[in-house]
């Protein structure tokens, strides 16, 4: 163990390591993943643990592999790598796209799934994306093991339910078959680089044969302290695909800023500009034609 | 001016600048690099209110930390009051000295309250939390158009503290009679200047009470000037060294940090530095002046312009710094574009307990011309016509004069500009344009600016050098030039290699060191390719003319017969008989106990105008407010590009700033609390590749002035005219009049309700 700028740093390369290192150490521990929120928070004072231990370096934290209809993910699997795993961009695509949008090019190579929940902040982009996908998440300290859904583990702006000496191992969610679509829309001050004004998640499955909606899962971010699905709205997208689908979704994702952030500074901009976002998600889901005037945007 | 005889070899070259491979490589030192043997570190500690007396400052548990040397306060420190932006001697007396190095009352959040002194970083920093400060807090205004009430106080002066009028005919009568008069309110926002690197400096004094000064600064001499009054030292006893600049645009103009950090240095008898981080830079160092602006223009139904009237107020910010020099900058500009007999101007400044503005790329002439130039375009709008037609019928011609008193504005092409630009970015076919139904509207718009080239005709504008000839025929320039990373050095060597016919890398020149360095008033007011660039020519003519004179000796022919050339010369008469110019350089040396070497003064004899016409493509998300810049042609009128390369470089860079300045830059400040909103990179959006347009640049270069080779600037006007280009671009897509800048996706969707209902 080297000593380093008032805490101790330890770099395991097993999860057995890390969990018994966790178990002799007494005093705070921060887990270091991709450092893209960390080292920030360590420079500034805000998080002043007594050991850092890199999660990183650990092969049973990374990769991507599919078992039993579940896609399975490290926590320390890099948006990088996200953006252009064969299996999340067939079966997953919306965690592709999300992880397409965060931050730069290097923020990406270095940036991590679990990092993102564990950060938990309310414009966490991948937050939406698990949350539509129903994902699960598996956290392990030296006493044992719990799985637990997405919405469980986020607990406010910053917390989640994570005992201080628990680490996220994995991510799993249900593969999404043929029968669905999914997609991801992100909404920032510029097109990189940009905490999100809004984001928006859905997955949903349609019978192509009856043009219709027979599930649809909708979350969106930035609009309270935590993610959070529209259980309203997806079962007003359920049945046939009509007309005026579109505009129902847009009122319906106005009338969700409406009762999320009244009174805020920042919701009359946010009641209209969700609209651009639903817009941008029909497109995804169902191409240029799916929108009045189809699409002129370069 | 120039060599006789064209066919150029050097100038007008794209020769690569002389230290990027190096910056690149990571083998340039910075300040904020160095570590001398000893070296203290200081630490700021910061106002939190925007207005309070200091009560108490209780700093016992700081000074009990082991390694801190000592913690400083208006207490303890020098009271000499100054203005950073003074750069000569006697220039205070246009101006309020109110700034001190520490205040017992604070104006604004990020006011420097005090600063610990310390072994290293880390046990400053520590420190700094240990420092308890007792304030009354006052009542603060963060309103510039309030300050006119005088409600608050936070100089004992009247607001506005400077007001300044220009003008020609009479605007009155014009408007009277006028029957189409357009008037529009401006407002342009407070932004900073995003230099990579942030503000540093390291003091190191001496064993005889000399204090050396290491700093990437714009103007040396005026770090040398403040630093003497509040330490009380003659001037030859403090000696300031321009260090590598890690991006300025005005920011390191002023003399911010160095008094503080020299004092310091004097106190503890140590090398200090002191280092900014990125939200001190923000909130505490300087910021573009926000200003408002009220503008009426008179015209006559064929579009001619009668009368135009300018009200604008500028907030300087807590303190003075340039707010009465940047009221006057902004008026000049308005009489060197467009031919208008009747014209007023009156500007005002004011304090407000917000961050301190400065000195900002083009000092002005981006907010003024944002003002200007969006009236203009919402005149043309009233009348019907195209804004370019409008523009052309009223634009200054070459040879114009000023008419408000100022030097004539030279050989002015900017109708040049903007007919040149207009055909490039096809715009009567883009303006003709059918308008795009649905979400995404496209628009076009363009806009003209004016920017000086030195101080001639205000200030004293001039610069000795010393040029010699080295025995092996290489060449060393002394001079006080400051290189702030545009190219200076490497252009200023091709203006040199032309004149004497030689390699551009045979030629040295270090920067500014106020020990060594003739006297010159430093990289301000787009004055250095102009007026330093023209010196260099001077000298080198004057070395050659020596150097001509004494191989004619040895050549035992006349002056006339010598022939320069690749750094091999002969006499017309005998061309076989070559030497290489070190040879002639030693043959005198040995010969005539005479070394080649000039010391010359060169004083500005002309201040004409740079011109520029930007012309700009956007598309606007109606849902969602944001804003895409997809092309954008840039024309300006140079004179002559020493090096094209760095003259686009300076536009794109311009270009870069101004989009920023249009779209989202703002140093947002909580009205109900003073504080900064925007004081990081995460939450002030500078504009980054993805965002940038397309770039076409057209120079026009007709010379004609006395600039070397007749090179005008371009480092400040290249950021002055895209911004309003920008919103007319907008506002021509929305059909909207919006003039609040930046257009932020939330302005432009409320923009829009009016027409959504
Ligand atoms: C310039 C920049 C741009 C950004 N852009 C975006 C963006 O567009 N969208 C977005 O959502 N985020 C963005 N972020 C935030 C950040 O990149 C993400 O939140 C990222 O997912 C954090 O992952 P990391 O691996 O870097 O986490 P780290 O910084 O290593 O850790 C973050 C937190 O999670 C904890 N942690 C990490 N891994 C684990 C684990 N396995 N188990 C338990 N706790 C753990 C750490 O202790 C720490 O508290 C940006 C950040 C920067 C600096």
């Amino acid at each position: 163990m080297t000593e380093y700028n008032g805490y101790s740093f330890f770099g395991p390369s097993t999860l057995k390591e890390l969990l018994e290192e966790v178990a002799l150490f007494d005093g705070s521990i921060a887990f270091l993943a991709g450092g893209t929120d960390l080292i920030i928070e360590l420079k500034k004072g805000k998080k002043k643990p007594h050991l850092v231990i890199d999660v990183s370096q650990i092969p049973e934290l990374n990769g991507v592999h599919e078992e039993n209809g579940f896609l399975h993910i490290g926590s320390a699997t890099t948006f990088s790598q996200l953006a252009r795993h064969p299996l999340i961009v067939e079966k997953g695509l919306c965690l592709a796209q999300a992880a397409r949008k965060i931050g730069s090019e290097q923020i990406r190579n270095r940036g991590t799934l679990g990092g993102n929940i564990a950060s938990a902040s309310p414009a966490g982009d991948c937050l939406p994306v698990l949350l539509v996908l129903e994902a699960m998440i598996t956290l392990q300290n030296p006493d044992g093991v719990r799985r637990l859904p997405l919405s469980q583990v986020l607990q406010g702006s910053g917390r989640t339910c994570l005992t201080p000496n628990e680490l996220i191992t994995g991510i799993d969610f249900p593969v999404l078959d043929g029968g669905y679509v999914s997609g991801f829309e992100k909404l920032g001050s510029r097109t990189a680089v940009t905490v999100a004004k809004l984001n928006l998640a859905a997955v949903i499955k349609v019978d192509q044969e009856n043009h219709s909606i027979t599930e649809a899962r909708i979350a969106v971010g930035a609009l309270g302290e935590t993610a959070f699905r529209l259980p309203d709205l997806e079962q007003n997208l359920v049945g046939e695909i009509n007309p005026f689908l579109l505009h129902l979704f847009e009122d319906m994702l106005t009338e969700t800023v409406d009762n999320a952030i009244s009174g805020r500074y920042s919701h009359p901009y946010k009641r209209e500009a969700i609209r651009g976002l639903a817009e941008d998600m029909f497109v995804n889901l169902f191409g240029a034609s799916s929108v009045p005037g189809g699409r002129t945007h370069g | 001016m120039g060599e006789e005889g064209q066919g150029l070899k050097y100038v007008g070259k794209n020769l690569p600048i002389h230290d990027g491979a190096a910056k690149v490589r990571g083998r340039i030192k910075y300040t904020g690099d160095l570590a001398l043997e000893g070296m203290l570190i200081a630490k700021l500690l910061f106002s939190p209110l925007p207005h309070a007396k200091i009560l108490s400052i209780d700093a016992k548990a700081a000074l009990a930390i082991p390694g801190v040397i000592g913690v400083y306060t208006h207490e303890n420190t020098p009271k000499t009051h100054y203005n950073s932006q003074v750069w000569f001697d006697g220039q205070e007396a246009m101006t309020l000295e109110d700034e001190r190095i520490f205040t017992d009352t604070v104006r604004f959040v990020g006011d420097k309250v005090a600063a610990v002194l310390a072994v290293d970083e880390r046990t400053a920093q520590e420190a700094l939390g240990l420092i308890k400060v007792e304030y009354e807090a006052l009542p603060f205004n963060v309103d510039p158009e309030k300050a006119f009430d005088n409600v608050v106080s936070i100089h004992p002066v009247q607001e506005p503290f400077f007001t300044k009028e220009f003008h020609c005919g009479n605007s009155d009568e014009v408007f009277e009679q006028a029957e189409i008069i357009v008037e529009d309110r401006v407002e342009t926002p407070k932004v900073h200047h995003a230099a990579m690197e942030p503000h540093v400096c390291i003091a190191v004094p001496d064993h005889n009470g000399k204090i050396t000064i290491l700093t990437p600064c714009q103007i040396m001499y005026s770090v040398r000037l403040t630093v003497a009054k509040v330490l009380g030292l003659p001037f030859n006893k403090v000696r300031v060294i321009k260090t590598p600049m890690g991006g300025s645009f005005g920011g390191k103009q002023e003399v911010i940090l160095e008094p503080l950090c020299a004092y310091l240095a004097q106190s503890s008898e140590k090398p200090v530095k002191l280092e900014l981080n990125r939200k001190e830079c923000i909130i505490s160092t300087r910021t573009r002046t926000k200003v408002i602006g009220v503008v009426k223009t008179a015209v006559d139904g064929r579009g001619k312009i009668l009368a135009r009237d300018f009200q604008v107020i500028a907030d300087t910010g807590a303190y003075t710094s340039n707010g009465a020099a940047i009221v006057s900058a902004m008026g000049k500009k308005l009489f060197r574009l467009y031919r208008v007999d009747n014209q007023r101007y009156q500007g005002r400044a004011v304090h407000t307990n917000t961050t301190v503005a400065g000195a900002c790329r083009g000092y002005g002439t981006p907010q003024i011309m944002a003002i200007s130039e969006l009236n203009i375009d919402s005149t043309a709008r009233r009348l019907g016509m195209d804004p370019l037609e409008f523009r052309v019928k009223n634009l200054v011609q070459p040879q114009d004069s000023d008419l408000s008193g100022g030097p004539s504005l030279g050989d002015a092409r900017v109708i040049e500009c903007a007919l040149e630009g207009a055909k490039a970015f096809e715009w009567s076919e883009k303006r003709a344009r059918e308008p795009l139904v649905g979400r995404y509207k496209r628009g076009v718009g363009m806009a003209c600016s004016t920017h000086g080239n030195g101080y001639y005709g205000a200030f004293q504008d001039f610069v000795t050098m010393t040029l010699r000839m080295l025995e092996d025929g290489s060449m060393i320039l002394l001079s006080g030039l400051h290189e702030l990373g545009c190219g200076t050095i490497t252009s200023t060597k091709q203006i040199i290699a032309e004149v004497m016919d030689m390699d551009p890398d045979r030629i040295e020149m270090s920067e500014g060191d106020t020990e060594t360095s003739p006297y010159d008033i430093g990289s301000q007011a787009s004055r250095v390719m102009h007026v330093c660039g023209a010196a260099a020519l001077k000298i080198a003519q004057s070395v050659k003319g020596l150097f001509r004179s004494q191989a004619a000796f040895i050549f035992k022919c006349s002056p006339e017969d010598v022939v320069m050339c690749d750094e091999m010369t002969w006499s017309i008469k005998e061309p076989d008989k070559r030497l290489t110019y070190g040879e002639i350089a030693r043959t005198v040396q040995r010969q005539h106990q005479l070394e080649l070497i000039i010391t010359e003064t060169y004083r500005a004899t002309d201040n004409p105008g740079s011109y520029g016409a930007n012309f700009v493509e956007v598309e606007v998300d109606t849902l969602t407010g944001l804003i895409k810049v997809l092309d954008v042609v840039a024309a300006f009128d140079v004179g002559k590009a020493i090096n094209p390369d760095f003259v686009k470089g300076q536009i794109y860079g311009g270009i870069q700033m101004g989009v920023g300045f249009a779209l989202t830059e703002d140093i947002k400040i909580d009205p109900l609390t003073g504080i900064v909103k925007s004081d990081s990179f995460a939450n002030y959006h500078i504009v980054n590749a993805p965002d940038m347009p397309p770039m076409r640049v057209i120079l026009i270069e007709k010379g004609e002035n006395d600039g070397p080779y007749g090179a005008k600037s371009i480092g400040e006007i290249a950021t002055c005219a895209i911004a309003p280009a920008i919103v007319s671009a907008v506002n021509h897509a929305l059909g909207t009049n919006l003039t609040v800048l930046p257009l932020t996706p939330e302005r432009i969707l409320m923009g829009l309700l009016p027409q959504k209902k």
